[in-house]
């Protein structure tokens, strides 16, 4: 199943969002994820919720450089489109249209 | 020269009642608050009854701190804010280096393991979350308590199964009592209701499939129930000094180990721990009014711990009254020392002995006097609770009607 880059902006925005401290200012590509009120471990957590959002898992070595919300709408970007399409249909979270 | 120590603070959240008031108004009427438990899908227990709290009052709390917590942590925090506002304790600055946090609980946080391993063999998911461990470590809630209040002195943990509350509170008063400390907020919490976790009870076959009847001759187990009990603890005479309300003095504390079977209790293991809190306390046997038991509802439990009485006050067992406060609230685990404190101490203050819910009739092996049906009348200065555990931990506490002298 295909996801747009809209989609997964969107996304990624409401699964930042729904965290329990919202962010200070708006999520841009340039905004580094301190700025947007995530220490490490905060980050950690996201990336593990995002993971979670769209069923796939960010390689490891991904995850350690990502410092702003552009790498890490770059490394779903490109962990969602190497997913085979099966693994998303079955993930139990609902995707939406 | 020892100080004397108040209770000045009283805490708790159950699902017999998420404060003291509600909690002591369904204790005091041995009013069983077991349900269907919800938390894990009934069809797939065989025990399926506890005694769960609905809603948890979490308002107030920084939900990005919340979020950090697993549900046993999240008691502690309710627990505690109730003991240290009654307390009158909540400025900032109150607590400090010369305070400490003693908290108790089985097996910590079983629920953030239980969801993150789900996911981990169930699902074939790589990671786990980043907060796990913080979540799950057994110290989390006194590490909790002691950033929401600034408690800078020692923050301990009692791991001592279903004595661990009470091993948490002993050791609390006897860091106040010496000097060491001059506050503490102490007891334990427990969230047992995940899967797993209530498989494993079920395997001990521990639990009873319909209620629990601590002393009763048809008892077939004990019932679970989580939540956290928390007393705040400062010596008498500043307590005095600073205007606080005494609720009763903790006067004695004592342990003693079964050395003997991890799931068998022996009665001279729970007499040695019931002797070192009343030599502890500088109390004979004939001062002593109530017992809160441990009660647990199981065979071997009750049928020990009245042997243990026995051996303790000898004839006297048959006259002064003994009841389990467990088929109200559950058997709380590393909480139930907390809870059970809380009743005690009520008890004290009131001058009314809780009855022993769901009882039927009063197993004859259990020679000791039970009480049952309605709360019973009784004015006594000092009273005990008693905390036995899997491994043969046993702790006991001793608490003494505040009077004002």
């Amino acid at each position: 199943m295909f996801i747009s880059d809209d989609e997964l902006l969107a996304r990624t925005r409401k699964v930042l969002g729904a965290r329990p401290a919202a962010p200070p200012i708006e999520a841009r590509a340039e905004s580094s994820l301190r700025d947007l009120g995530l220490d490490s471990l905060d980050a950690l957590g996201l990336m593990f919720d995002l993971e979670t959002e769209f069923a796939v898992t960010l390689p490891e070595s991904e995850t350690a450089r990502i410092a702003t919300f552009g790498d890490l709408l770059q490394s779903l970007r490109s962990a969602v489109g190497a997913a085979a399409p099966d693994a998303l249909a079955s993930t139990p979270r609902s995707v939406e249209a | 020269m020892q100080r004397r120590v108040a209770v000045t603070g009283l805490g708790v959240v159950s699902g017999a009642g998420a404060d003291v008031p509600t909690f002591w108004a369904n204790v005091v009427a041995g009013r069983s608050c077991m349900r269907p438990i919800v938390q894990v899908d009934g069809n797939l227990l065989n025990r399926k009854i506890g005694v769960e709290v609905a809603s948890l009052p979490l308002v107030g709390m920084d939900p990005r701190v919340v979020a950090t917590m697993d549900r046993f942590a999240q008691f502690a925090a309710v627990a505690a804010a109730e003991a240290v506002a009654s307390a009158g304790l909540l400025d900032a600055g109150a607590w400090g280096q010369r305070s400490a946090v003693c908290t108790g609980t089985s097996l910590g946080g079983q629920t953030t393991q239980d969801d993150t391993f789900r996911e981990l063999y169930g699902r074939q998911r790589q990671r786990v979350h980043p907060m796990t461990l913080p979540r799950a470590m057994s110290g989390a809630g006194a590490a909790h308590l002691s950033m929401a209040y600034g408690i800078t002195g020692p923050s301990l943990t009692f791991a001592t199964a279903c004595a661990a509350a009470n091993y948490a509170i002993g050791h609390a008063f006897w860091m106040v009592r010496q000097g060491t400390v001059d506050r503490a907020i102490a007891g334990g919490s427990e969230a047992p209701f995940s899967y797993g976790n209530l498989k494993a009870w079920e395997a001990l076959h521990a639990l009873a499939p319909d209620s629990c009847r601590p002393f009763s001759c048809d008892r077939q187990g004990t019932i679970l129930g989580e939540g956290a009990g928390m007393l705040v603890l400062e010596p008498l005479e500043e307590a005095r000094a600073r205007g606080a309300r005494v609720y009763a003095e903790l006067v004695g504390f004592g342990m003693g180990s079964d050395a003997h079977h991890l799931t068998q209790p022996t009665s001279a293991g729970a007499a040695r721990a019931m002797r070192a809190a009343l030599a502890d306390g500088g109390m004979a046997s004939e001062d002593v009014g109530y017992i809160n038991a441990h009660g647990t509802g199981t065979l071997a439990n009750d049928a020990t711990e009245a042997e243990a009485i026995r051996e303790v006050f000898g004839a006297r067992a048959d006259l002064f009254p003994v009841s389990s406060t467990k088929a109200v609230h559950g058997h709380g685990q590393g909480a139930t020392g907390g809870f059970e404190a809380v009743a005690t101490i009520m008890a004290l203050q009131t001058g009314t002995v809780p009855p022993t819910a769901n009882v039927i009739d009063v197993d004859p092996k259990c020679m000791i006097r039970v009480v049952t049906g309605e709360a019973a009348h009784a004015s006594s200065e000092y009273a005990l609770s008693n905390t036995f555990a899997f491994g043969g931990m046993n702790a006991v506490l001793a608490f003494r009607r505040w009077e004002g002298a």
